[in-house]
């Protein structure tokens, strides 16, 4: 081994992905004997002691081995990430870290990156909301976020993608208001945002870089706060409010970009009747929506999940893009957060 | 030929084309069961599936519930398991 110091980055990630699915299985198995247990009769003292052994000694046991395995297969893909740095840094290819430039980089996390090839368009068509579509990384609090800017100002987001020379992108966010360029290469993993058709798009860079932005790892842009996302986007000092009349969603349309977040329904029991419960035929539980418009006393919201195909076979269900009454949406919706137009310098 | 996927809730895999959006899940009186919103190109179906239920996915397959993984530890806001079998017709 004279010579060779550090480790081959590409076993760690898959050694780490071992330990994450290992990680998972005991997650899982955890939940399929507590659904057995629930599920079998056992009445009388001796059903009570063995419940309460396995809630606070084998559930426990089982979720704290997951939790080690999760531990360990984040600190190796923080390994691989730190050697893969000094590895294009020794090779020359890193962007000087000064001047707020952040180095080229692959967030951890994930599968394997794939090359995206060509560029990326930014026609007039290409940069819409409805353009944006999620796919296995629970972001729609960002992706929501960056549709409703791309909606308000298509040039804003023309104007903070840059394609360099080699290939890869630049992308501007603000941190505290000021600006940090995040440069990514141009490659993708398979559970990236796209466009409808599945090809890589501005949601996909302004994805990478996110992650690359919000911390290095994909798992670092899952669930959060969409104030903060219009933020990092635009620069801009972003608000979250709750329940708002129509008047004043329009109020803060005619401002600038807005998002609205669903609600956790709770307790969830789909066989009963439940008034007031999220209507989840339609609206996808702890969700974050683009709002589009209000017109003739309804309002138009994009899924972030992207525009339906066809017509729903089992009528009328459709989850990419909904109008709602506002007795609907303060049925479905517990907050509202906007930021003003990149438009007004 | 058999494909298994974890799927978080709010998120939309892709499985041979057809984008499996995880709307809601629970475990109400024991049962786990999740609401599937199921899109193609041309269609889309918007399912409620209980454990060990399976539905026919466009053509592509059939995919079947397996498992809900309740909200907690790296599932914050919990997770499905789901079977993918098949592939296009011929």
């Amino acid at each position: 081994m004279a010579g060779f110091w550090g480790a081959d980055t590409a076993q760690l990630h898959t050694l780490a992905g071992s330990l994450r699915s290992s990680g998972e299985r005991f997650t899982s198995l955890a939940q399929q004997l507590q659904a057995s247990l629930d599920n079998t009769a056992w009445k009388g003292r001796d059903g009570e002691a063995f419940r309460r052994s396995w809630q606070s000694e084998h559930r426990q046991a089982l979720s704290k081995c997951a939790s080690m395995l999760m531990e360990q297969s984040k600190l190796l893909e923080s390994h691989a990430k730190e050697q893969e740095r000094a590895s294009h840094s020794n090779r020359g290819t890193t962007i000087s870290a000064g001047s707020g430039k952040d180095r080229p980089g692959e967030p951890t996390g994930r599968d394997k990156h794939v090359p995206i090839s060509g560029e990326i368009p930014e026609g007039d068509d290409d940069l819409q909301p409805d353009k944006i579509e999620q796919g296995g990384l629970a972001d729609c609090w960002f992706l929501a976020g960056l549709g409703s800017v791309v909606q308000d100002d298509p040039n804003f987001i023309r104007d903070h993608m840059e394609r360099n020379s080699d290939g890869s992108y630049t992308v501007t966010f603000y941190k505290d208001g000021e600006p940090v360029e995040v440069t990514v290469e141009a490659s993708r993993i398979e559970a990236s945002a796209t466009d409808p058709d599945g090809n890589p798009n501005f949601a996909t860079v302004y994805e990478k870089a996110a992650a690359e932005f919000f911390g290095g790892d994909y798992g670092d842009i899952e669930y959060d706060d969409p104030q903060r996302a219009l933020e990092a986007i635009t620069g801009k000092e972003a608000e979250s409010e709750g329940e708002l009349s129509f008047d004043e969603i329009q109020d803060r349309l005619n401002d600038g970009p807005v998002v609205m977040s669903s609600e956790s329904g709770g307790d969830w029991n789909p066989f009963t009747s439940n008034d007031g419960d999220v209507d989840d035929d339609r609206i996808v539980e702890n969700h974050v929506y683009v709002v589009s418009e209000i017109k003739d006393g309804k309002i138009h919201l994009i899924n972030p999940w992207g525009p339906d195909g066809g017509t729903g076979s089992d009528g009328n269900s459709k989850a990419g893009d909904i109008w709602l009454t506002e007795e609907e949406y303060r049925e479905n919706f517990e907050s509202v957060s906007s930021v003003p137009s990149t438009r007004n310098k | 030929m058999m494909e298994t996927v974890t799927a978080k809730q709010g998120t939309q895999p892709h499985i041979h084309g057809v984008r499996i959006g995880v709307m809601r899940l629970g475990r109400p009186e024991g049962i786990g069961v999740a609401r599937l919103a199921l899109r193609s190109d041309d269609e889309s179906r918007i399912e409620l599936l209980r454990e060990g239920e399976s539905v026919e996915l466009f053509g592509q397959g059939t995919l079947t519930l397996r498992t809900v993984l309740l909200p907690g530890g790296e599932f914050q806001r919990g997770a499905v398991v789901l079977d993918f079998e098949g592939g296009p017709e011929d």
